[in-house]
């Protein structure tokens, strides 16, 4: 019976000993020259674990640390400066603003790319995330998410900075910003074919074609959003059950397209079977044909 | 030679000192007893003292020790009403247990004790358990083997799998066959509403040997939602027509407040009459001061023959049992449903209340653990398919895991995985919250009438609703912030990662960035503007047909 178990050799001290004994050896070897990397790099995720937990202090000091033996220009203490950084920003009760600038835009005139764009895209979203309370200063707003694009125009942080600055426009509701909004996200789909935020934008255009009352362009935007959405494969609530509803009570509802209301009531059905909409979906294909018999029984 | 006098005075001191190392002894031997030179003991912390869940973890570590000699597995059973304060201590002293079950306490604490004292499970997800080798589940990952999918172990405030549930649970009425048979002459419970509101009458007909009349629903303040949620509310599904404004289809409270501030929504729904009718026509089939009675009183109600039914949940399935032994007959019956053709709730019924499958009884792996590897393997074990079949067959419990067997009263209490739900939620904010408490309260007990409770509720509903809203807005900023806060922590950890493990980190940061950020700022604006009334709702709800949208569906018709 004991043969059958694949765990067995975790419970076997000795052999786990001499087990642990010969990995620390390999390891020792293997990777003498990069141990003080990997502790540094270990701390500096020991620090990003604080922050998470909103353990900011830790966080604080941690960075700090980090920051204080880098080597100066390096990549170590660009990472943890960006860290000291975040943590200043997002701190709570009292972020520290001034200082969190500071370092961004320290971060943001190095060479290193990586770190420079989301500095710069940390500090427009400074000015966007602001205090409960409080407006955003729009215009400086889009000067800072402006910034970030035209730096850094084919990183990912500068396709971030679009889109958080047409939601800007989108969410006004107002028709005449939603139009201009439409146009600026028709151009970014257009020349940003592979986009990760591709969904995002055509989501947005889906809310511009609401607010213009123009439902069957509505309907082809929530459908384009759900084609090329990312998925976390590992966050079981992240589905696409909700997506596949909607799509399909817009065709039904707002569009009177039932074909397409119908394709996506059934895949809700056959992909999300424990779903909570499973009964609307089916009760919907049975209203539907009801209606079809109706409305040809009266031509 | 010691004086009498002297003896006296040592005599505390004495018997202290011979305590103290009485219990010093004591202590070791059981400690020796448990723990062997060279044996590993891993302990297990819960509140559940309901009978057979010690039994069943007893059963279990011994079968757990035949195939690892060297571990033992001690329980801290801990009183439901002291555990939250002792899990705290625990876990704060460094003092926890290897695995613990979670909960006691409010979830926004229960969070934050995950995110510091528990570790990720998550690696665990897309892994095959070992201990379902040679079984149908040997190469499924692990998340797929429960029957929610491991839903309820993800925190997504966390975005990690922190616990791992052993037991289904779910809510059934349970009846007393044998009293059932001897006062009405039925062998089976009625599972249609109005023949179940009949014998219910036939009941209250009867008296007891002492005098008293029989009672046909044991309820209290605890039992009441189960009767509310799973009978009453699911009348009010065919009202999500006209306020499921954002097509999720649910209804939250504030599109709740929209429908009902804009008028398109009125206590006149006739689905709304109907929930409140059904409710009072089950009420009072209670007990005389049911509202101001504890689960206890109600069990006791039941389990003396006062009462045929009690609507309770699955985890009380085998105490009843045990208490009726010998005595009476313990049946299990759905919540009984009108017929389609009922004139008053027929239109209203079109299935029964959705159940979602939802997994309870979960532990998670303390990080103070000195065994983790060993206590985690544990709970592996514990969570595979044919031992916790075994272990909920010996507590009386519905198993996690999929495609096992359970005892066949249990099996009424399978999900109903399609069917409908309430879309009612009375209240915006504490105001609202606070006040409807006070009158539906009234009207529960039978002092005011529906017509009452709507004018004593309405009006203070669709003016207080807007403070109400404006203070929940506050808070929603709020949430955002802590959002930004928690998305800079994942974009901070995906810069140092690399390769496959940096991509579903990235993954992960833009589709929490579009979900929680980018498009609730839209959506949160065109609620704020319905709310204020600056929006045309139009004349049809969300699920109705326009006469446009009846055109337009002819001319397609016309067209093929």
């Amino acid at each position: 019976m004991s043969s059958e178990n694949p765990l067995r050799f975790r419970l076997r001290p000795k052999r786990l000993a001499h087990r642990a004994l010969l990995v620390a050896l390999l390891l020792a070897v293997a990777g003498a020259g990069d141990a003080p990397a990997n502790n540094f790099s270990l701390r500096l995720d020991n620090a990003w674990t604080a922050f998470s937990l909103e353990e900011f202090k830790t966080a604080r000091d941690g960075f700090s640390a980090l920051l204080d033996e880098a080597a100066g220009g390096s990549e170590e203490q660009l990472s943890a400066m960006f860290g000291l950084a975040t943590t200043f920003a997002q701190q709570r009760p009292e972020p520290d603003l001034p200082r969190a600038r500071e370092l961004f835009e320290k971060l943001a005139k190095s060479s290193n790319q990586e770190f420079s764009a989301w500095s710069l895209l940390a500090m427009a979203r400074l000015e966007h995330v602001v205090p409960v309370g409080k407006d955003p200063d729009y215009p400086k707003l889009s000067a800072a998410y402006q910034r970030v694009i035209d730096r850094f125009p084919s990183h990912p942080a500068s396709e971030e900075a679009f889109i958080f600055l047409e939601s800007t426009l989108v969410a006004t509701l107002d028709p005449a910003k939603a139009s201009t909004a439409l146009k600026n996200l028709d151009r970014f789909v257009a020349t940003h074919p592979s986009s990760k935020f591709s969904s995002a934008a055509h989501a947005l255009m889906a809310e511009c074609r609401q607010t213009l009352k123009q439902p069957d362009q509505r309907l082809a935007e929530e459908i384009a959003a759900l084609d090329t959405v990312e998925v976390d494969p590992a966050a079981p609530y992240a589905d696409k059950a909700y997506s596949y509803w909607k799509i399909a009570s817009i065709a039904e509802f707002e569009v009177g397209d039932l074909e397409t209301a119908r394709k996506y009531y059934r895949l809700l059905i056959q992909e999300y079977p424990t779903d909570q909409r499973l009964y609307g979906a089916k009760a919907a294909l049975q209203r539907m044909t009801e209606l079809e018999t109706k409305l040809s029984k009266k031509r | 030679m010691p004086t009498l006098k002297t003896l006296r005075a040592w005599l505390p001191a004495l018997v202290i000192g011979i305590a103290f190392l009485w219990s010093s002894l004591y202590i070791l031997a059981r400690h020796r007893e448990q723990s062997p030179p060279g044996t590993v003991t891993i302990r297990i912390g819960h509140w559940q003292l309901e009978a057979g869940v010690r039994d069943g973890f007893n059963q279990l570590a011994r079968e757990y020790q035949r195939i690892h000699p060297n571990v033992r597995v001690v329980q801290d059973a801990i009183p439901e009403a002291t555990y939250g304060q002792w899990m705290t201590t625990q876990l704060m002293g460094g003092t926890a247990p290897d695995l613990m079950e979670i909960g006691m306490l409010p979830d926004s604490i229960l969070i934050g004790y995950q995110a510091r004292y528990f570790v990720p499970l998550s690696f665990l997800a897309g892994r095959p358990n070992p201990y379902n080798k040679g079984s149908a589940l040997e190469r499924t990952p692990f998340r797929q083997t429960f029957k929610d999918g491991m839903r309820s172990g993800y925190v997504p405030e966390l975005q990690q799998y922190m616990r791992i549930g052993l037991a289904q649970f779910g809510e059934r009425i349970f009846y007393n066959k044998t009293l059932l048979k001897q006062l009405t002459g039925r062998d089976r419970a009625p599972t249609e509403y109005r023949e179940f509101l009949a014998t219910c009458g036939e009941i209250k007909r009867h008296k007891t040997a002492d005098g008293k009349w029989y009672v046909p629903i044991a309820s209290s303040k605890y039992h009441l939602w189960m009767w509310e949620m799973l009978m009453a509310d699911i009348l009010t599904y065919p009202a999500l027509a006209k306020m499921d404004f954002n097509r999720d289809g649910n209804v939250d409270q504030f599109e709740h407040y929209i429908a009902f501030k804009t008028g398109r929504m009125t206590f006149e729904h006739p689905a709304y009459r109907a929930r409140f009718k059904m409710f009072r026509e089950i009420a009072d089939n209670f007990q005389p001061g049911w509202s101001g009675l504890s689960r206890d009183e109600a069990l006791f109600q039941f389990a003396q023959q006062r009462a045929v039914f009690i609507s309770t949940g699955s985890w009380d399935a085998r105490s009843l049992q045990a208490q009726a032994e010998g005595r009476f007959e313990v049946g299990v019956l759905d919540y009984p449903r009108p017929k389609p053709e009922d004139p008053e709730y027929g239109q209203f019924v079109s299935g029964p209340a959705y159940e979602m499958p939802w997994t309870g009884f979960p532990f998670g792996l303390a990080r103070t653990s000195k065994h983790p590897d060993i206590a985690l393997d544990f709970l592996l074990f514990l969570s595979s398919q044919k031992v916790n079949e075994r272990f909920n067959r010996i507590i009386g419990w519905v198993p996690a895991i999929v495609r096992t067997q359970m005892d066949p009263m249990l099996q009424a209490f399978d999900p109903h995985l399609e069917g409908v739900y309430g879309v009612m939620f009375f209240f915006v904010g504490g105001n609202t919250q606070v006040r409807w408490t006070q009158d539906y309260s009234l009207f529960q007990i039978g002092q005011i009438s529906y017509e009452d409770l709507a004018k004593r509720f309405g009006p203070y509903y669709r003016e207080q609703g807007l403070k109400d809203y404006e203070e929940v807005q506050r808070d929603w900023r709020r949430t955002i912030l802590i959002d930004e806060s928690f998305l800079s922590g994942i974009r901070g950890k995906a810069l140092l990662l690399r390769g496959q493990a940096a991509q579903q980190q990235w993954i992960k940061y833009r589709a929490l960035t579009a979900s929680r950020l980018i498009l609730p700022e839209v959506s949160h604006a065109r609620q704020v503007q319905m709310v204020k009334g600056q929006t045309d709702l139009g004349t049809v709800g969300p699920y109705e047909y326009s006469p446009e949208v009846l055109k337009r569906i002819q001319a397609r018709l016309g067209g093929a």
